[in-house]
């Protein structure tokens, strides 16, 4: 554990990775890229974005989740609320290039825990920086999670380390935890357990699983012949 | 004419929705009886099989809206005649964004003329609030405070009853039973809305046709015998299109999911234009356009976090609306 002079723009009093411990974790990613690819260019919780501060280094994100629930609840449901009667539509565009894949982790590996208790190895409960982590892993406008993420990057990388990425309590999902990894594509502690397109009948079941976790259900695309006019009506 | 009330019951009752005859509220006023605390926020019901959707999320957001604003401005909100004295209610109008004060002499012809406008196929804009006190010794502050409370831990259990009530339709069915309720909301036909867009009246159906096809307005296919409705956030008091519908209609395009061909019935549009979305709530609308990236939670505490439709945003912050496109478009192509 390092614990570097605190600057008032550190994140983090005291750099202190945990670890990520093996066992099953889901990955909801874009087909065209594969399970092990990362992101370049996410701007999604504490990615690591260009010019979000001036000078940030990005770095490429994975983002994955202890239970299919929360995976789909992070991505495909992070903006979703219930109609009065409970419903949710996901317009088709947000899955139909989607997929949600289970992974093995063999071996444990370093993360920044940022749920709580974990969350006192990095700062002071109760302290100012831990209520903007509060905020930080809360706010539905990432931007100033991207400046945290720098800036904690930052911080590790003065102190001769590498942030390995960051896990905390799923915002969606509360019962969940997602982590975001930082780096190239996953290496060989990873392993893939299971695949399927989010727009398959086993996708859209465990959409409707996620919202019925959550008190709600899915309703159904509004087309086909109940929906849509003869041809010849506009 | 009916009348659908949101009624918030500080005694424990609850927030719940009721339907009432117009003539009711009229009867209510002659015996202001009441002196439990209570908010009841009053709209005229177009849907004639019951309390319709959009009505629903109209005066839940107007409830969360009306709250807030007397929360954040107790001291302006509450002029006279806005003081309980002797009175045993006082009322508010809110009219998309404003809320002011009316002399409870003054409810009946707001009605009718909410009535009449309905009547008449005109979008109805205004909500009656109607604030009762319980025990005189409590502030005004306090009764809004804690009448908030029971509202928001309502609106909270409202999702809880649904998930351990009977089991959850099928997608398809939830489909089509969210369509019912858009079919049976009154939103106005092909004739109507081509008389409002004025010239022959003979050709109006086809006006509305045309402005369909145009991507000036949008409408949804109600099966044969309906033909298309459309739906009123689209249109002014006066029948009009309101400002930037026609760039709303672009914009929507850009999203795969609303491409020409694959939306013909608009449903689905009209399913994304009533969807409640997070984003939209006024904090997150404020935490977005703040330009200090690393402000505190604490000043974003006065703007409401309650999930807002974009069908209820757009009149009053298109902006908003469109940002929300942006980011669909961008979560489709994988950029977030």
């Amino acid at each position: 554990m390092r614990k570097p002079n605190v600057e008032s723009s550190d994140v983090l009093e005291k750099l202190c990775p945990s670890k990520l411990q093996a066992g099953i974790y889901y990955h909801v990613y874009e087909a065209a890229w594969g399970w092990r690819a990362t992101h370049p260019y996410s701007k999604a919780r504490l990615a690591l974005v260009e010019g979000r501060p001036d000078g940030t280094v990005v770095r490429n994100a994975y983002y994955l989740a202890n239970s299919a629930n929360a995976a789909i609840w992070e991505v495909v449901l992070r903006d979703a609320a219930p109609d009065p009667w409970g419903g949710v539509w996901v317009q088709p565009g947000q899955i139909m290039n989607r997929r949600l894949a289970t992974i093995r982790l063999k071996r444990d590996i370093d993360i920044v825990r940022m749920d709580k208790p974990h969350r006192r190895h990095s700062v002071t409960v109760d302290s100012t920086l831990d209520k903007n982590w509060d905020r930080w892993l809360t706010t539905t406008e990432y931007v100033a999670t991207h400046h945290a993420a720098s800036r904690a990057d930052r911080q590790f990388s003065e102190g001769s380390l590498v942030l390995p990425g960051f896990q905390w309590c799923s915002r969606q999902l509360q019962t969940g935890l997602v982590c975001v990894l930082y780096g190239e594509e996953l290496d060989d502690a990873w392993e893939l357990v299971d695949d399927i397109a989010l727009q398959s009948e086993s996708g859209i079941e465990a959409i409707r699983v996620a919202l019925e976790a959550g008190g709600m259900k899915l309703v159904g695309d509004p087309t086909g012949s109940d929906f849509d006019p003869p041809s010849s009506s506009y | 004419m009916d009348l659908t009330v949101l009624e918030i019951d500080g005694r424990g009752g609850g927030a719940r929705f009721n339907r009432l005859p117009e003539a009711s509220l009229v009867h209510e006023l002659r015996t202001p009886s009441r002196h439990e605390a209570c908010a009841r926020l009053y709209t005229i019901e177009a849907d004639p099989l019951g309390i319709g959707v959009a009505t629903m999320l109209s005066l839940q957001n107007h409830a969360s809206h009306f709250f807030n604003a007397a929360r954040l401005d107790e001291s302006n909100f509450f002029h006279a005649p806005s003081s309980f004295g002797d009175a045993a209610a006082l009322w508010f109008e809110l009219d998309r964004a404003d809320i002011r004060s009316v002399e409870a002499t003054d409810v009946v012809r707001i009605l009718q003329a909410e009535s009449d406008r309905s009547i008449k196929g005109l979008f109805h804009h205004a909500v009656l609030v109607e604030l009762t006190r319980g025990d005189v010794e409590t502030s005004t502050v306090g009764v809004l405070e804690h009448l908030s409370r029971v509202f928001l831990n309502s609106f909270q259990a409202w999702h809880k009853v649904e998930t351990t009530n009977a089991a959850l339709p099928s997608p398809a069915d939830a489909a089509a039973e969210r369509r019912n309720h858009f079919l049976a909301a009154g939103w106005p036909s092909s004739m109507t809305v081509g008389k409002w867009l004025g010239g022959a009246e003979a050709a109006a159906e086809q006006r509305a046709s045309r402005a369909r096809a145009d991507r000036r307005i949008l409408g949804a296919w109600g099966g044969k015998g309906v033909g298309f409705v459309h739906p009123q956030f689209q249109f002014d008091s006066f029948g009009q299109p309101i400002p930037r519908l026609e760039e709303l209609m672009d914009r929507l395009g850009e999203l795969q999911s609303f491409a020409p061909d694959t939306d013909r019935g608009g449903w689905r549009r009209v399913f994304w234009l009533y969807q409640p979305r997070p984003s939209l709530s006024e904090r997150s609308i404020a935490e977005f356009r703040s330009t200090d990236p690393l402000a505190m939670d604490g000043n974003f505490d006065q703007f409401p976090d309650v999930a807002r439709t974009p069908a209820e945003v757009f009149a009053t912050d298109p902006e908003a609306v469109f940002q929300l496109i942006r980011m669909d478009a961008e979560a489709e192509r994988g950029i977030l």
